[in-house]
C-alpha cells in the first residue's frame, strides 16, 4: 500500500492563482521565530524536530496561518520535550489575558 | 472567552504527543489567540532559563534588520570576480561565509541563470529559504499555490510574477528542505558591463534570487 501523502506533502497537486500581496510582518511573528532560533541555537531542540511537528498540527490550523502552525508546533514540541507543561501554557495565557483585560 | 483552565482529557503518556487538543478549538478562534500563545512560550521559556529576554529581542531586531542585501552583496560580487563566482557555484557555503554570512546550519546550493537556463527555488514541503541571506520570506512563497504548482507548471506560475520564458530557455526547479537552501545567480542585466559592484547589488532583487523574476532592469 502507498505511503499517504502528508498534509504538508504539497507538491504538484493542483493551487489556484498566488497571491502575490505583500504583508508586514507582525511583531509576534518576529517573536516566535526568534524564541525558537534561540533554543534551536542553544541545542534544546532542531529544526527538523519543529518541521515534524509543523507537518502534524491539525489540518484547520495547517491551513490556518504559517505563523499560526508555528506556534502550535513549538508548544507541541516544547510539551514533548517537557521543557513546559500545557497546564503551565494555560496558565500563562490566563495571566496574560487577565492582565490584558485589566490594563483596558 | 474566559480564562478557566479546561480539562485536558486525552492521554499524553502514550503515543505521540503531538496534536493540540480539539478541546482548544474555541480557544483558537480568539482574536489575538496565537499572539498571546506567542507571548507565553516566550514568558515560560525566560522563566525556566531556556532563553534570556535579551536574546530574543536581538532575534527580533536580527529579523527586522536583515533584509535582501546579504544576497545582493553575494550576487554582485559573483558578477564581478570570477573566481569568486566559480567558488559560489562550487561550495555556496563556504562562500557565503567568506562574507561572513552564516547559513546556521543548512548547506546553500547556488544555481547560476544563463541564456540557455532558468532556475526557480520553491520548498514544496514546507518554507525552507535562505533566511540569513534573504530575510524571512515573503507570503506567497509560503502559500499553497506557490508550493503545490511550481513543481509541475512552473511556467505557468512564472507568468504570474510577469515572467515569461522564451520557449528555448530550459526551466529548471529546485525543491529546498530544511538542510538545504537554494538561491539563484540572476543574469547579469546588459549594460552594466562597467558597473561597480557597489551599483550592481541595486539591480539585485528578492524575487530575482528566488528565480521568479529576472533582476532589475538598468534602463
Amino acid at each position: 500500500m502507498p505511503l499517504e501523502r502528508g498534509q504538508h506533502d504539497l507538491g504538484g497537486l493542483p493551487g489556484g492563482p498566488i497571491d502575490l500581496e505583500e504583508h508586514e510582518l507582525l511583531p509576534w511573528h518576529k517573536t516566535i521565530s526568534a524564541v525558537f532560533t534561540v533554543m534551536r541555537l542553544k541545542g534544546e531542540m532542531t529544526i527538523d524536530e519543529l518541521r515534524r511537528c509543523i507537518e502534524d498540527v491539525p489540518p484547520d490550523i495547517y491551513d490556518g496561518g504559517y505563523y499560526e502552525r508555528w506556534t502550535i508546533a513549538l508548544t507541541d514540541l516544547m510539551v514533548e520535550k517537557r521543557l513546559i507543561t500545557r497546564d503551565e501554557v494555560d496558565a500563562k495565557m490566563a495571566a496574560l489575558r487577565a492582565a490584558r483585560e485589566a490594563a483596558e | 472567552m474566559t480564562g478557566d483552565t479546561h480539562d485536558h482529557g486525552h492521554d499524553h503518556g502514550d503515543g505521540p504527543v503531538l496534536t493540540y487538543a480539539d478541546d482548544s478549538v474555541h480557544d483558537r478562534n480568539e482574536t489575538g489567540h496565537f499572539e498571546l500563545l506567542t507571548d507565553a512560550l516566550k514568558e515560560l521559556s525566560i522563566e525556566k532559563g531556556l532563553v534570556t529576554a535579551t536574546e530574543v529581542r536581538e532575534y527580533v531586531e536580527f529579523f527586522d534588520s536583515r533584509g535582501t542585501e546579504k544576497g545582493a552583496e553575494i550576487i554582485a560580487k559573483a558578477w564581478t570576480d570570477p573566481a569568486y563566482k566559480e567558488r559560489l557555484l562550487a561550495d555556496g557555503t563556504a562562500a557565503a561565509a567568506e562574507l561572513d554570512i552564516p547559513m546556521a546550519g543548512a548547506e546553500l546550493v547556488v544555481v547560476e541563470n544563463t541564456d540557455d537556463v532558468h532556475n526557480v527555488i520553491v520548498c514544496t514541503l514546507c518554507s525552507c529559504y535562505p533566511r540569513t541571506i534573504l530575510g524571512l520570506p515573503p507570503d506567497w512563497y509560503k502559500s499553497k499555490s506557490y508550493r503545490s504548482r511550481t513543481v509541475n507548471e512552473p511556467r505557468s506560475v512564472l507568468k504570474e510574477f510577469g515572467t515569461e520564458l522564451p520557449d528555448g530557455v530550459a526551466l529548471r526547479v529546485h525543491d529546498s528542505n530544511a538542510d538545504m537552501r537554494y538561491l539563484v545567480l540572476p543574469k547579469r542585466p546588459a549594460g552594466t558591463e562597467d558597473w561597480p559592484e557597489e551599483r550592481l547589488r541595486e539591480l539585485v532583487t528578492r524575487d530575482s534570487m528566488i528565480g521568479v523574476a529576472p533582476a532589475r532592469d538598468p534602463a
